[in-house]
């Protein structure tokens, strides 16, 4: 019960951070770190980091939750939910894989491969129906999009504490 | 037979237990799916029309198979008819309120004295601090770069990026957006750019002193380099003098909701070469 109670309080710690990083995204991310149109999503590198560590639920609940939150604001309630709640889902089955040679850029690695998924999803959905080339949208937004998640990943392990990169490193996973 | 029953949730709760994390992901996925149904935009429609068709084609596959009770034939018939009614009332339900739309529109393009291209939003780009939408028309159609786009209550925004047969519209609620504008009573001019709120924008460029209300409306200038003039942007629902600087903190509601656009006009007048116009807003609020 006690576990359970903890559990509980961690995703709503961890909701609550979405709902703050969020906030950060439309204040000052999509503002002053975009490069042309591409910007990084912080709620997706949450997810990633979040579903590494704790594992499937607590990866899937979480981008669920984040992903409501940003379908409120592009008014296709769903489309982030569903995309998200698939990247905190199949981001902890790459914790228990260890290579060894690029273990220092190993969860940015992961979080490159789960932004190409997030959109592998999303612009299909976005653009059902539409005369739109998803491939140039691919190759014009995702990929730039999905190497600057990755690249700041990056600089936020290496402006972590020491402790808390372990902790990735080390997952208990 | 209780104890027969309780084994059985027992086991049936041992299960779930087991694949935990599956039937969770099942219900989030279940939820996310009801959630885009609740949708009203042509990717929805156009989910439900492919999923209608599948139905029906599930349907025929199946179609030999005996019914278990009643009448199979009848049953069989009934259930097509039934499935290509929905589709048609899906279909038409949609077509209802194109025609809605559309009537509205048309009524505003025969009063309208300049030229327009009426086109459909067919993507919005999801990013708020590049808010933009994407029409379906293009260079085939005649439209260019800086074409002023507007629907009947005012201004949405500027192409900024023309393809073939589809064009990027920059709206008046993206981040390095500014527009020329006025007041429409007193003829004050400033500059119209987005403050971060939701259909609200920011009047910039309007000394404390002067005469601002509530409930003033706000139009394109005759000094921009590419909007036409007399434009409406909104109506003014704030106003602050208790901020540093000479100038008043205006706020003001934008007449067009940009949540719901579907169907806009691109304006194929352009703004004629007026050397006053040269450079306005860049030259008023900087280029930040």
């Amino acid at each position: 019960m006690m576990l359970i109670r903890r559990q509980n309080m961690v995703l709503l710690v961890l909701s609550l951070l979405a709902a703050l990083l969020h906030f950060i995204q439309l204040a000052f991310v999509n503002k002053h770190l975009a490069v042309g149109e591409n910007v990084p999503d912080l709620l997706l590198l949450l997810i990633v980091f979040v579903g590494f560590r704790l594992g499937s639920i607590a990866g899937s609940t979480l981008g669920f939750a984040a992903g409501l939150l940003q379908d409120l604001v592009i008014d296709f309630y769903g489309l982030h939910a569903l995309c998200k709640t698939v990247v905190g889902f199949v981001s902890p089955y790459f914790a228990g894989r260890r290579v060894l040679l690029v273990e220092r850029f190993y969860l940015p690695l992961v979080t490159f491969a789960m932004s190409i998924l997030h959109d592998i999803l999303w612009y299909p959905l976005q653009t059902l129906g539409t005369p739109l080339d998803v491939f140039s949208l691919w190759a014009r937004l995702a990929l730039p999009n999905a190497v600057y998640n990755t690249v700041l990943m990056f600089v936020i392990l290496m402006m972590l504490p020491e402790r808390a990169t372990d902790a990735v490193r080390e997952s208990p996973r | 037979m209780y104890w027969k029953i309780r084994h059985l949730v027992r086991a049936f709760v041992e299960i779930l237990g087991l694949y935990k994390k599956y039937v969770v992901l099942l219900a989030l996925l279940v939820l996310s799916a009801i959630l885009l149904q609740t949708n009203a935009n042509p990717q929805t429609t156009f989910l439900r029309r492919q999923v209608f068709i599948a139905a029906a084609a599930f349907s025929r596959l199946f179609g030999w198979m005996p019914y278990a009770v009643g009448e199979d034939e009848v049953i069989h018939r009934l259930e097509l008819r039934n499935m290509e009614l929905a589709r048609k009332n899906v279909a038409l339900e949609d077509a209802l309120l194109e025609n809605v739309r559309l009537r509205h529109f048309m009524k505003f393009q025969e009063r309208f004295p300049l030229r327009t291209l009426p086109a459909r939003v067919i993507m919005r780009y999801p990013s708020p601090g590049h808010a933009s939408i994407v029409l379906d028309r293009g260079t085939a159609d005649g439209v260019r770069v800086h074409h002023n786009v507007i629907t009947d209550r005012g201004l949405v925004g500027q192409i900024m990026d023309v393809t073939e047969h589809n064009a990027e519209c920059q709206l008046v609620l993206d981040k390095s957006f500014r527009v020329a504008a006025k007041i429409q009573r007193t003829r004050l001019n400033g500059i119209v750019f987005w403050q971060g709120q939701s259909n609200e924008v920011g009047f910039y460029g309007v000394l404390k002193n002067l005469d601002v209300q509530v409930g003033d409306v706000i139009l394109t200038s005759d000094y921009s380099e590419y909007f036409l003039p007399n434009f409406k942007i909104g109506v003014v629902a704030g106003i602050n003098n208790e901020i540093a600087g000479i100038f008043k903190d205006i706020h003001v509601r934008t007449f067009v909701d940009f949540h719901t656009l579907e169907e806009v006009f691109v304006v194929m007048d352009t703004v004629k070469a007026l050397s006053s116009g040269r450079n306005f807003e860049k030259n008023f609020f900087g280029n930040e």
